[in-house]
């Protein structure tokens, strides 16, 4: 096996545990429509919007996202804490922008079918900002309905990496001479 | 000591899976496929591997900016 087929393999591989791992919960369309409902939640707190429940998660379900959330949305993007702060400070709020028009965008086509690339991206970003924005607090503990959108996110978006790859790695598997 | 320039780097993350930062590599980067599809394996083995180098510390900013939008864990740091 080439070095490149042991690659295709490998991710191949993390497809599937990954596939494995979430597809019984989250197949369900309970936590697909949670999981659009935390999209919008996340476009109006990046306007300045409050921390809320999710409509689909009850009346007694725990209020997510909030101010707190938004300042927390990205990681530290350098080991040195001067740097990252220069960082936040020139690149956050149009960092923040782009996932705002992303989740605005993945929210009108959620349920667009034949999706172009544009809305494409506009839903990978979304899905890769909503787990992180509405699961991590302070406590370390996990909120149910929360963990339940992170997987369910986490679970959409590698789908949709896998199968956007797909095409291109099976083109250059086939292209290998014997 | 530095040589100069900015390293835009890449960090493992327990979220991301392979095909995940593969095509974020490939689509958003602009890495060849072959390259994008092996770094998910380094960076899992070194827990961070150097995406591109920029003399400019703004532009290596921007490219790990548009990574982070991406959902992955990038980030800059002193060549």
């Amino acid at each position: 096996m080439s070095r490149d087929e042991q690659r295709w393999a490998h991710a191949g591989m993390l497809a599937r545990r990954t596939f494995d791992a979430y597809s019984p919960e989250v197949l369900n369309p309970h936590d697909r429509e949670l999981t659009r409902q935390a999209v919008e939640l996340m476009a109006e707190c990046l306007q300045g919007g409050p921390a809320r429940r999710l409509a689909a998660g009850g009346r007694l379900g725990p209020k997510l996202g909030g101010p707190e959330r938004v300042a927390a949305m990205f990681p530290q993007a350098s080991n040195d804490s001067q740097v990252a702060a220069e960082f936040l400070a020139t690149h956050g709020p149009g960092m923040q922008a782009q996932v705002l028009n992303s989740a605005l965008h993945a929210g009108a086509v959620w349920d667009k079918p034949g999706a172009d690339q544009v809305d494409f991206d506009a839903r990978f970003v979304a899905l890769s900002h909503v787990g992180r924005f509405v699961h991590d607090r302070p406590d370390g503990k996990c909120v149910p309905i929360a963990c339940r959108v992170r997987r369910y996110a986490v679970w959409a978006r590698d789908e949709m990496a896998a199968g956007w790859l797909e095409p291109m790695v099976t083109a250059k598997l086939n292209a290998q001479p014997e | 000591m530095t040589t100069g320039g900015w390293r835009v780097v890449l960090w493992d993350d327990p979220v991301n899976t392979a095909p995940t930062v593969a095509f974020v590599l490939h689509r958003v980067m602009g890495l060849p496929l072959g390259e994008a599809m092996g770094a998910p394996l380094q960076v899992e083995r070194q827990q961070t591997v150097q995406i591109a180098w920029s003399a400019d510390r703004f532009e290596a900013e921007v490219m790990a900016a548009r990574m982070l939008v991406f959902g992955l864990h990038a980030g800059v740091a002193p060549a």
